[in-house]
């Protein structure tokens, strides 16, 4: 974002990662949020190009009182995902006998359609009443459902049921 | 159509070709039907409902907000 009124001029260094103020203030345009590190940037554009999943949620609330946070369980999420691969990996061992072929199909129908990001979520609640707030990890979401549909897919392609 | 099925029938369709193609892509011949017993049968069927209610559930808080 290239206006400064809304990032924020750099403050005089604060704390000890060296980029946020002692406290944001969301009215004064000179005021950076404590996680807008400019010089983060380019680490995490670098970081999330890397073909890795992974899943970061951190959440702060601070000073506040009827705040409702809706979070995707990302646990619960991942065992889904694995146990998905694992039903597809299941459904070809069944219908497929040469388990070459098998393992080479299984590894084309998940490992390449599922999204690999890193995604990070970073939900600061300060000084609020009266909030609510829903977090999703989209990569996630995605995932399980492309591999429900392969699933699908594959059952009624092989006529297993 | 609403939209919502449209993108589904298209979704599935394009999910149907990319399986199709990926078996012949890898020669597999399909002729042959596996062997299942009935309760091998449920219990697949069993497992692959408890997988879909739990993806639904899962987007379903996507959709709430």
């Amino acid at each position: 974002m290239s206006s400064k009124v809304w990032r924020g001029q750099a403050p005089v260094l604060a704390d000890n990662r060296g980029c946020a103020p002692e406290r944001f203030n969301a009215l004064d345009p000179s005021s950076t949020h404590p996680w807008d590190c400019f010089e983060d940037t380019a680490q995490v554009a670098d970081q999330t190009t890397k073909n890795v999943q992974a899943s970061y949620e951190s959440i702060v609330i601070k000073d506040s009182c009827d705040v409702e946070v809706i979070t995707t369980d990302t646990q619960a999420a991942i065992n889904l995902q694995v146990a998905l691969q694992a039903a597809i990996q299941l459904v070809i061992s069944i219908s497929i006998a040469s388990s070459e072929q098998a393992e080479v199909l299984t590894q084309e129908l998940t490992q390449k359609l599922i999204n690999k990001q890193v995604n990070r979520q970073q939900t600061y609640i300060e000084n609020s009443r009266g909030v609510k707030v829903t977090t999703t990890d989209t990569d996630l979401a995605v995932n399980v459902q492309v591999l429900l549909q392969v699933l699908l897919a594959l059952v009624a392609r092989l006529d297993i049921l | 159509m609403s939209n919502k099925e449209e993108f589904e029938k298209i979704s599935k369709q394009s999910m149907d070709l990319l399986i199709n193609a990926t078996l012949k892509r890898h020669g597999i011949n399909l002729d042959t039907k596996p062997q299942l017993s009935d309760e091998e049968r449920e219990e697949l069927k069993s497992l692959i409902e408890g997988l879909k209610q739990n993806v639904e559930s899962l987007t379903n808080i996507t959709k709430k907000e």
